[in-house]
């Protein structure tokens, strides 16, 4: 597998939250009766400001969260939808679970390898598309289906995929 | 619920306490059952499974009484699956099959899945023959493998210098990530991924930031975590393995030296041994790379003609006798003086003084060579309760609440620190830590408060501390003489309100009052204190406060003692015992004391000097002064322990006589006029005793490297040419002569010692001497406060012999607040001056909000830290101006 190319500049001194996500921050803290609990939250918040879970980022978090480092960084690593590489703008996630499977995803999958020349978790060199392998989105009754971003796309082929591409710039 | 319960474990029924764990349960039952994730030191997980057995319990009737069959036995409902012992608690009347067909069947599964993604490169492994993983598989495991997937692989790291990592090996035990947790409290490992891809790493596959103690290495089952140094050197079979006590600092931990030929390969834990079992700090685990030093002195050496020059034993013998009869007729036996002997075994040090006061007829013997001031003999004694009997490492983690004043457990003392970890994390320990630094031990992460006083007002805190625990209320369990002292105690403190303890200490009177009253408090309680305060110029007050605050606060009474001391080598406690001071005989006998000297003067037949001698500081400043003209150093580079370096120069210089008996040619052995080559540690056998005053025997676990003696017979030798009839074969003849006449000591032999001795105590405990501490004068002159310490990776110069350790400990720097570092215009890695009275030293500084502003801290453990050449610490302390180095030349050109 080869490794992404960085698409994200993230600045590595990254120490602290920007002041536009401070109120995130507090409310997030303020769910919990002790700061640790936020540290799931704590990582999105991240995330949508910085893309993907860079280790400055994670040191950020444990540092707001008071958890050690390495324990922040097992956490990130748990979860499946924490990117710890950078992605591109428009983040690919094809289910290949058993529904979407027998609906052609992996049909699909080659599809979008192909036209976009890249692989399971690799990033097309203008920073627009990762692509990527995910198990069961829970969308069984409409597969194929592909998460982009936040937004679920069902049933699903290629010429659909290829019209919905048109749209991500 | 009873106390105990009937356990029946494979047809043995055995009772043990109610709250055992099964696996615990089945060991005292002598019925193996395997563990893997299950751990002594740690709570029960249930991650590996291999434990399990078949459990089952009595059926009761309607009326709750256990249902019988027609036979009249008691009928059991067994669980409808295994259980896990490790996590199972035991019931009365528990029954246990470890070998039915239902248990080996679960058995052998577990292993299976344990074997589904294990490599078994066993014929590459460091931990093959002694693999716990290889032997239960052996044990239980099936002879084939039904698995045809490939295996999922990961790539091999070292995370540092110490640690290797295969994680195809691990079985995802954890109970790595849990030591290094909640015994070591750094957190350092942390699993990577999920289920079958979980894999054990660092914060972004970084070298660990940790105190690299290896203890992750000792507690794997498995190979997937080795040790560097040790990596592919040798077979466990090949090796021979020898426990001995390990010689760093004084908490005494036992070590199990992997020899082979004269080589020492490795150091391990114990396992279930020592006060430590499997526990050992990085000294202890890679620190013994000194033994193997090819630079060791192999023969003794005569000064002729201004050069040291190899001689013969006997030769050397001759010369060191003759001249210190030479000295001694001249000038009187107050010419000579014994210095060191807190690294020798306890049969050497009694041996040592024993030739100063009964061959040579002088007082001047002080094992304390960094002592700042004199400060009598008794003095710790007395701080720790008197002789009484004194709480063990192990029950500090079972301590509320623990004081500790002035040291950092990280450096001084790594196990008490793991000890008191442990009790944060699995019992209900409260820490105090008294240290102008946030050392470790004081970092919010642990639950405590830190009382951050300023440098110097030492005498103040323990003050505010003793006047603030008698507000409490007086403590049950005094021995008369402290009741009776109580009320002139509650005068001389009356002063130290908290509000005037604060201005004096810069500590909130608030946090004065709540530790007073928390160590008033507790139960079970501790005070911990080492050479920051014993080797403060103010030591002799410093300590009579210490003794107050422990009657004050209960922490002391009639019964026991809840005050340790931790000395800064690992026979501190045995060198104060035997009398290494210049006013007691072995047994805390003072040397005034006719009826107590006599037992002695007949043993030794000898007329002992009654006057005290001089102490280590006085004894430099005589030597100096061409007051003393012979001096034995035993075991310790003077010129760098001494208080002043430039007095220590001179001493050596105007003495007729310099005895060393050292391991290396160290600085002050070139200045010596007779060296004797000794044993290390590995080499020599004999007791030593550590904090808890705990009596081990060291064994020797390699034959004396050539030309080394052990140091009692270098003294026997010299004290029989200066024509005394000594005639000790073997260093335990010497303890035999101890066990007849040292108190605390009587009745004791070898065979009683192993594996593990039990703490001395006093019959007769010393009288208390209560009163409040004086406060020093503030050290003259301007510029920072001058703090030190201790660090991790090294203790004293065989440490800085190795390898591993100097790197790890990577070079000294003077830490400074960023504050007060702007203040001085000095930026990270920027070289600075440090300029005492007497002289300079230059470090590159490093910026470090740990240490408080108007201080720098200096490590006093690296070989290029010499901070003796500033001068001596005089009133409360020592300071000294920093500036940045290139200004310091301009001033000085």
């Amino acid at each position: 597998m080869s490794h992404a190319p960085a698409v994200t500049a993230i600045d590595p001194e990254v120490r602290d939250w920007p002041a536009s996500r401070r109120v995130e921050v507090d409310e997030a803290l303020s769910h919990y009766p002790n700061r640790r609990s936020a540290v799931l939250p704590l990582m999105w918040i991240a995330q949508r400001e910085w893309g993907w879970l860079s280790p400055p980022v994670l040191r950020l978090v444990a540092r707001t969260a008071e958890l050690p480092e390495p324990e922040v960084f097992g956490i990130a690593t748990f979860y499946t939808m924490f990117n710890l590489r950078p992605v591109g703008r428009h983040h690919l996630q094809v289910c290949m679970t058993i529904s979407c499977s027998l609906m052609g995803a992996d049909r699909l999958f080659r599809h979008l390898e192909r036209k976009l020349g890249i692989g399971h978790g690799e990033t097309t060199p203008d920073g627009r598309f990762t692509l990527r392998r995910v198990e069961c989105l829970a969308a069984c009754g409409r597969g194929p289906c592909m998460q982009v971003n936040f937004d679920y796309h069902e049933n699903l082929d290629e010429a659909r995929v290829d019209a919905l591409l048109e749209t991500l710039t | 619920m009873s106390a105990t319960c009937k356990v029946t474990i494979d047809g043995h029924t055995i009772e043990v306490p109610a709250g055992t764990l099964l696996t615990d349960a089945a060991r005292a039952a002598d019925v193996h059952v395997p563990i893997f994730c299950s751990h002594q030191k740690l709570p029960p997980l249930g991650a590996c499974r291999i434990c399990v057995v078949e459990v089952g319990l009595p059926r009761r009737g309607p009326d709750g009484k256990p249902a019988l069959d027609s036979a009249g036995t008691p009928v059991v409902t067994w669980m409808p699956k295994p259980q896990t012992a490790c996590t199972t608690y035991v019931a009365d009347g528990m029954q246990v099959r470890t070998t039915s067909p239902e248990a080996v069947t679960a058995r052998k599964g577990v292993m299976e899945f344990l074997l589904v993604n294990h490599p078994l490169d066993c014929p590459v492994c460091d931990e093959g023959g002694e693999c716990q993983l290889q032997d239960l598989a052996f044990a239980f495991g099936a002879d084939f493998s039904r698995m045809d997937e490939a295996k999922r692989t990961f790539v091999s790291e070292d995370l540092g210098p110490v640690v290797k990592k295969e994680a195809n090996r691990c079985i995802v035990c954890m109970r790595c990530v849990r030591y290094c947790d909640e015994i070591m409290g750094d957190d350092a490992l942390t699993a990577h991924q999920r289920g079958v891809r979980t894999e054990i790493s660092s914060f972004d596959r970084q070298p660990l930031d940790c105190e690299q103690c290896g203890n992750c290495i000792e507690v794997c089952p498995v190979g997937a975590l080795t040790a560097l140094p040790y990596r592919f050197k040798a077979r466990p079979w090949d090796l021979r393995q020898h426990i001995t006590v390990c010689p760093y600092c004084a908490n005494g931990c036992s070590v199990r030296l992997g020899v082979r030929g004269m080589e020492i390969l490795r150091a391990r834990g114990t396992e279930h041994r020592g006060v430590n079992q499997e526990y050992l700090c990085v000294r202890g685990r890679f620190g013994y790379e000194f033994v193997n030093d090819a630079e060791r002195l192999s023969s003794p050496l005569v000064r002729s003609g201004g050069s040291l020059t190899p001689t013969g034993f006997d030769a050397a013998v001759d010369f060191a006798a003759a001249r210190l009869r030479e000295v001694a007729a001249a000038h009187g036996p107050g010419a000579v003086a014994f210095l060191g002997g807190e690294k020798l075994n306890l049969e050497e040090a009694y041996l040592y003084q024993k030739l100063a006061r009964a061959v040579l007829g002088t007082n001047h013997v002080d094992a304390r060579t960094r002592f700042t001031a004199r400060l009598p003999g008794e003095a710790v004694l007395r701080a720790t309760g008197g002789g009484r009997p004194l709480l063990s490492l192990e029950d500090l983690g079972h301590a509320e609440e623990v004081l500790v004043l002035g040291d950092d457990l990280q450096g001084e003392s790594p196990f008490a620190q793991a000890v008191l970890v442990r009790g944060q994390h699995q019992a209900g320990l409260h820490l105090t830590i008294a240290h102008p630094r946030r050392v470790k031990l004081a970092r919010p992460k642990f639950r405590g408060e830190w009382l951050a006083y300023r440098p110097g007002s030492e005498a103040a805190l323990l003050n505010g501390l003793v006047r603030a625990a008698l507000e409490r209320g007086t403590p049950d369990g005094l021995p008369s003489d402290v009741a009776a002292g109580l009320p002139a105690l509650r005068q001389a403190v009356a002063e130290w309100t908290p509000a005037r303890t604060e201005q004096a200490t810069g500590v909130p009177a608030r946090a004065i009052e709540a530790a007073a009253a928390r160590l008033a408090q507790a139960r079970r309680r501790a005070i911990l204190f080492g050479r920051a305060f014993t080797e403060h110029p103010a030591a002799a007050d410093l300590l009579r406060g210490i003794e107050s605050l422990g009657w004050a606060s209960g922490a002391l009474s009639a019964a026991r003692s809840e005050v340790m001391y931790i000395g800064p080598q690992h026979d501190s406690q045995g060198a104060l015992d035997m009398g290494l001071v210049p006013d007691l005989l072995p047994g805390y006998v003072p040397v005034g004391d006719a009826a107590g000297r006599k037992p002695f003067e007949q043993q030794w037949a000898a007329t002992l000097p009654a006057e005290p001698g001089l102490s280590a500081p006085e004894i430099l400043r005589a030597a100096a002064e061409g007051r003393i003209r012979a001096l034995w150093i035993v075991g310790d580079e003077w010129l760098r322990s001494a208080p002043d370096r430039a007095l220590a120069e001179q001493a050596l210089a105007a003495c007729d006589l310099v005895v060393v008996s050292e391991l290396f040619l160290t600085e002050t052995a070139r200045r010596a006029h007779v060296v004797f080559p000794v044993c290390s540690f590995a080499e020599k056998e004999g007791v030593v005793v550590n904090c808890e005053r705990r009596l081990q025997r060291a064994a020797r676990a390699i034959a004396p490297k050539r030309g080394t003696r052990p140091d009692w017979e270098v003294f026997q030798a010299v004290a029989r040419a200066l024509g005394v009839r000594w005639s000790f074969r073997t260093a335990e003849d010497v303890f035999r002569e101890i066990a007849r006449l040292v108190p605390g000591y009587r009745g004791r032999s070898w065979a009683t010692l192993v594996p593990l001795g039990p703490q001395w105590a006093l019959e007769a405990p010393a009288a208390a001497t209560l009163g409040a501490a004086r406060e020093g004068a503030p050290p003259a002159g301007e510029g920072l406060w001058l703090l030190s310490g201790g660090t991790l990776f090294l203790q004293g110069s065989l440490s800085h012999r190795g390898r591993l350790l100097p790197k790890l400990a990577k070079a000294a720097r003077a830490r400074l607040h960023p504050a007060e570092a702007r203040r001085l215009g000095v930026a990270e890695g920027d070289a600075v001056e440090l300029a005492g009275p007497a002289g300079t030293l230059r470090l590159p500084a490093a910026l470090d909000v740990e240490v408080p502003e108007g201080s720098v801290f200096v490590p006093y453990a690296h070989a290029e830290v010499e901070l003796n050449r500033l001068g001596a610490p005089a009133g409360a302390g020592l300071k000294v101006v920093v500036r940045p180095a290139r200004v310091a030349e301009r001033v000085g050109a």
